[in-house]
């Protein structure tokens, strides 16, 4: 078989039909390959991210063994913008109906009822707002009851002189001396 | 675009000047380009353009240098005295049944001396398929040549 290379190569060389060319050129050649077909694409004006799509495909199918034809490159390259096209489309069409729904919907609203009250507990349906606001838990706390107040009630007791002056006091003072710190009911 | 290293390496040893070459490579390819839907044999078109183009190069920048001898192979074999025997084998490498691809692989190796690395890289094939494919090639030559009459090649080396 080597036979055969030393043949044919001697019948060119002795022939004259070889052309050599140096190491350093053929380097020169392998190298302005990729620069020169984007300055052959750019003087022609076919330069742009299109046809070194096709390229890409052609080179890459080369590369693992198939021959393909530059129209079919740009057959494949269609196809695959296509695909790549109505897939992101689909993606973003979801996406958007996902966003839109989401925002469209009302809050959710719990609805608790209990249907047999515990003793002592009276039969009561509530309605529990997750987003209660908090206005309305202020409002329940200022509902609340003093506890010591009530506890201060005079009741049967006759109100002496030195009882009345501490009356007077007390009703001087603000008003959070009354509150309680017990927690309302 | 597996012809571009062949034309530019064609170019280089015509005109020398590896810039120059490289422009009239591009020169040819741009028209290339331009025309690739009606060109049917591209190879032929490339070669026949590449002519063309190397022409008008020397008319506009070296109207001294005799063009034809640029082109003049045929001025060789005189020579050597065995016209014959050089336009056989000049059709066996053309007429060798292979692929495009191969017949790139054959000229670069055997016309212009590329090495099987350099081969490999351009076209993107390893080393050891390179030198295969060639001894394949090598083979089918020297059978076209039995098949013409040549049963013994030292009668023509």
């Amino acid at each position: 078989m080597n036979d055969d290379i030393q043949r044919l190569r001697k019948l060119v060389d002795t022939y004259k039909l070889s052309r050599p060319v140096s190491p350093e050129l053929q380097q020169y050649v392998i190298d302005s390959r990729t620069p020169d077909l984007r300055n052959i694409l750019r003087r022609s004006g076919k330069y742009g991210l299109v046809s070194w799509f096709v390229i890409m495909i052609y080179m890459l199918f080369k590369k693992y063994g198939f021959h393909i034809t530059m129209m079919q490159s740009k057959i494949i390259a269609g196809i695959t913008a296509a695909a790549v096209a109505s897939g992101s489309g689909a993606v973003i069409y979801r996406g958007a109906k996902y966003i839109i729904d989401a925002s469209v919907r009302p809050p959710a609203k719990i609805d608790e009822t209990i249907d047999r009250a515990e003793p002592g507990i009276e039969n009561h349906t509530e309605n529990i707002l997750p987003d209660a606001p908090i206005e309305q838990k202020k409002a329940q706390e200022k509902q609340t009851i003093p506890v010591n107040k009530e506890m201060e009630d005079p009741g049967n007791e006759k109100p002496t002189e030195s009882g009345k002056m501490e009356k007077v006091k007390k009703k001087k003072e603000p008003e959070h001396n009354v509150i309680s710190d017990v927690p309302s009911l | 675009m597996e012809y571009y290293p062949l034309l530019l390496s064609s170019l280089l040893t015509r005109v020398g000047n590896p810039e120059e070459a490289r422009d009239l490579c591009q020169e040819v390819f741009i028209i290339f380009l331009e025309k690739y839907d009606t060109i049917k044999n591209k190879r032929a078109w490339l070669y026949g353009t590449l002519k063309n183009v190397v022409y008008q190069h020397y008319s506009r920048k070296k109207p001294d240098v005799d063009i034809d001898e640029v082109f003049n192979d045929e001025g060789l074999t005189f020579s050597n005295g065995s016209k014959d025997a050089r336009i056989m084998i000049s059709e066996a490498i053309e007429h060798v049944e292979c692929s495009e691809d191969d017949r790139i692989l054959l000229e670069l190796i055997a016309i212009h001396d590329y090495s099987y690395s350099n081969a490999a890289k351009i076209l993107g094939l390893s080393r050891r398929q390179v030198e295969y494919k060639f001894r394949q090639l090598a083979k089918g030559i020297l059978e076209y040549l039995k098949s013409r009459g040549i049963k013994d090649l030292a009668e023509i080396l």
